[in-house]
Parts: structure tokens; sequence; C-alpha cells
């Protein structure tokens, strides 16, 4: 597993650190600026974040890497956790920058603050998660099961939605989610276990694929 | 001693495809050749036996190992040469074998180095930047380089040239030597299969037609001809029968027995001839269901 999560560092090193470096440049500037509160730099490193996953999921994915890794000698535990651990890692160090980043600008650290950061890469991650999820659900065969678990929370999810704005309370739901529940400790608890919840959907998922061909 | 490997009633469904229920089995030191046609499910065998694919039923056993892809100690002992060969592709092939090489104890630098000589596969260059071929090559390599006990060969020389093709077959001969490793090698190409096999397996629509010994093979695969004034006789073990006016040409699956029923039909003046490798699969697969039941 650490073997693979190394191989793929050394292989997207440039990658990483173009995406890294957005994070620092945005802080860096936010903080002789004075653009902000880091707001600023937690709103960009998601920007970067995503594109250099995406950059890097769609490059692995062309290059058939869950093929080439299901031919090592590993078990497909450690496959999972191995092409996981790579956007797990991305976002510690976004993390670590955040928090030089309240160390250097001397913001106030409140738990809110905390809060907010683990809630933001709590969904982060289980963001991309989601997409892993549904990538690795195209080679699952005909296992309606596990289909009808992700694709009824799915439907349960949009029918929620619509039937919140249809009551007139979306705003209400998302105002409370993403900036009352979000800033407090059980969000970030909740969004923590929300996150955890989908890393160990998607190596189940992954491990029950039908095939490993691509 | 453990089969090198054993499928017992193995299926693996798709929509319009259904593989098996296969039942075969390999002896270490020995190879054996895979035929069939295009979409006869050779590829799907080896995918499953590589564990690339997770078959619906049935028992796989590797050197008597289940082939479980949660415990991948079975895999240690198996290279893989399959029809698509997959890199780091920005990443050299010499830095593509130094990643494989950290999970195989038993990988040789030395041996991987020496027969990408032999190859002549140029090591520095990106795997992007390598042709058909030389692709080929580093996969060759990848997978000869841990000295698997078994390998798994699918159409293992497709795009190589002749000269890196003969120089292949000879590295398989060097390997086979110890007589403790095995090989299970499809391809299109049978002159090939001819010249290393011991046994050949014919794959049909999913299903194994017939499974012989290369050498009963050619000796009882027959072209028979002779002349005879009766045309609507019945010849046992015969595939293929043509016949102008009185000079009949056959292709027997059982020599002696066509030459018997010969004998006792008094025909004289016949007159056969072996067929090639080649040949005998044509026949075998043009008319598998007769050859089937035929042998069983």
């Amino acid at each position: 597993m650490w073997r693979l999560m190394k191989a793929e560092l050394s292989y997207y090193k440039f990658a990483l650190l173009l995406g890294f470096g957005v994070c620092v440049l945005v802080a860096v500037a936010s903080w002789i600026w004075n653009w902000g509160d880091l707001n600023t730099p937690i709103a960009n490193s998601a920007f970067s974040y995503f594109i250099t996953i995406a950059i890097i999921g769609s490059d692995a994915d062309k290059e058939k890497r869950d093929r080439l890794y299901s031919l090592l000698p590993l078990s497909l535990r450690e496959i999972a956790h191995g092409r996981m651990l790579l956007a797990v890692l991305f976002q510690i160090s976004i993390f670590l920058l955040w928090l030089i980043f309240l160390a250097v600008t001397r913001e106030s650290v409140t738990l809110r603050t905390i809060c907010n950061m683990l809630s933001f890469s709590a969904l982060t991650l289980a963001m991309i998660m989601f997409f892993v999820i549904h990538h690795d659900l195209g080679y699952f065969g005909n296992n309606k099961r596990y289909y009808g678990i992700y694709y009824g929370f799915l439907g349960l999810a949009i029918v929620s939605i619509g039937f919140l704005y249809y009551i007139q309370k979306l705003q209400t739901v998302l105002k409370y989610l993403f900036t009352t529940l979000y800033g407090l400790p059980a969000g970030a608890i909740l969004f923590s276990v929300f996150a955890l919840g989908m890393y160990i959907l998607s190596l189940r998922i992954f491990m029950r694929r039908k095939s490993y061909l691509a | 001693m453990s089969k090198a490997f054993e499928f017992k009633n193995l299926i693996k469904t798709y929509p319009d495809f259904k593989l098996g229920p296969l039942n075969l089995d390999l002896a270490p030191g020995m190879v054996l050749g895979f035929v069939g046609p295009n979409g006869s499910g050779k590829s799907t065998t080896m995918h499953c036996l590589a564990g690339l694919v997770r078959p619906d039923s049935g028992k796989s056993e590797i050197l008597g190992r289940e082939i479980d892809l949660n415990d991948p100690a079975w895999k240690f002992d198996i290279g893989y040469v399959g029809d698509l060969h997959v890199f780091y592709e920005a990443w050299s092939g010499e830095k593509n074998l130094q990643f494989l090489a950290q999970f195989y104890p038993r990988w040789s630098h030395e041996f991987a180095a020496k027969l990408a000589k032999r190859l002549d596969l140029p090591l520095k260059k990106k795997a992007k930047e390598l042709s058909t071929g030389n692709r080929a090559k580093l996969a060759i390599i990848a997978a000869l380089a841990h000295a698997p006990k078994l390998l798994i060969l699918d159409e293992p020389t497709a795009g190589l040239d002749p000269v890196a093709r003969a120089e292949f077959q000879d590295v398989l001969f060097e390997m086979m030597a110890d007589g403790e490793r095995a090989i299970f090698y499809s391809t299109h190409i049978l002159p090939e299969i001819s010249r290393l096999a011991d046994e050949l397996a014919f794959l049909q629509n999913g299903q194994i037609v017939l499974r012989t010994g290369k050498d009963d093979l050619t000796e009882k695969w027959r072209k028979i001809t002779f002349r005879l004034s009766r045309n609507n006789l019945k010849f046992e073990s015969v595939v293929s029968h043509q016949h102008e006016g009185n000079d009949h040409q056959v292709i027997s699956s059982d020599f002696e027995a066509t030459m018997r029923q010969l004998h006792e039909l008094g025909v004289e003046n016949v007159q056969h001839s072996r067929l090639s490798v080649d040949e005998i699969a044509v026949q075998i697969l043009k008319g598998a269901n007769h050859v089937a039941t035929h042998e069983s």
C-alpha cells in the first residue's frame, strides 16, 4: 500500500507540486496583501485540489492503473487503500497549510475555525470518494444489491433536495448545514463520519468489482 | 506435486457470452497451447487465471493455492503477458521495471537487463514512446524477471518482429529447462505453438472442444486420398470429405481407424500425408461439434 502511494507520489510529483504551489501562493498573497481571513485560502484550495485530483484520476484511468496494480502480488484491500491515499495525503497537506496560515497571520483560532476546516476537508474527501465509487460501479457486473444501495441513496438525496425546495426549506437547511452545523464540533464529526463511511464504501466496492481490466 | 493451475467448473458469463463450465489443468514442466478463434473466450480464461476478472463460479487454483484476490501469495508465482500492456507511461522502461521489482523477492535485475539486451529493447525510453513491439518486449521482461513458476501468455508476441519472436521463444525454451515451470500460451500464430507446446487445448464458444498431446494430434490427423467409385459412404473419424468423380480426399482425425475402414472396403492406391498443426486447428475449429462428439 505504501509502495503504491510512494510510486504515485513520485509519478505525479509535478502535478501535486503545482496544485499545492497554487494553494501556497494564494495563502501567501492573502497574508501579504491581506485579502481576507482563512476562507480565501480555503476556497482556493478546494479549486486547486479538485483540478489536481481530477487530472491525476483521469490520467490513472487512461493508463489503466487498476489493471497494473491488480497484477501485483498485493491484496485488493492494499490496492484499494493505495489508490486512495494520495487524495487523502494531498488534503492533509492542504489542511497543514491552513494551520500554518493561521499561525503566520496570527488570526484568532477558535473552535469554529477548526471545525470549519475539518468539515470542509471531510466534505472534499467525501466528494472524491463519490467519484471513485461511481467509477468502480462501472466494473461491477450485474451485482444489483450494490447498484441498489448506491442509486437508492443518490435518489433519496435528490428527492430530499427536491422536497426541501418544494416546501421552501432548502435555503434554511443549506444554511444550517453549511454555516451553523459546519462550524460546530457535531458538524465536523458528522461530516468526518460521512467521509469515513464513503471511504469504507469505496474500499468495499473496489474489492467487489467483477473486473480489474481497466 | 501440485498442478501449475487447475480450473474446476469455471464459469464466467457476460450478457452475450458464456465461458465454461471449464475444466482445465496443467502439470508443471508442461506447455499448454490454447487455441481458438476470436471471441472464443481465450482472453477471458487468461484474465480469470491472472486475477483480472472474477469468475461467476467454479474453483481455480494455482500451484495448489486457491486464486483468492484478497490473499495474493499465489501471484508471486505467476508471470502474465496480456492482450494489453500497462505501464506508468511517463516513466522509462527501466523505471517501470524498478517499480515492479520491489514487489517480487525473486526479481533479478541482471536477468531483466540481459533479456532487454537480447530482445533489443531500449530501456531508457519512456513507455509512451515505445512502439507496439517494444511495449510487448517490456511486458515480457516484466513477466519473466521474477522467475515465475507459471507463465500466462496471451498472444505475447503480437507486434514483435520475427527476430524478437524467435528470441522470445528461445528464452521460453531456456526457462523450461529445469522442468518446474509451466506455460499456458494462447496465440493465433500456430507455428509458434507447434514449436513450444506439449499439449493443445481448443476452445470454441467458451467450451473446450478438444485437448490432446501435440504429437498425438499430428500423428492421428492425416489427409488421405484414394479412388473409389462409390460416393455415399460415411467414413469413421473423417471431419472433411471432398470428391471429384471417383477421386476422394478426406481429412481424418483418426488415421488408423479410417485406414482400417478403407482396407475393409478394399480401396487401393491410398495415399496419405501429415497435416500441420495450423491445418489441424482450422479443421477442429471448423467442425468443433463433430470432433467433440468423437473425442468424448
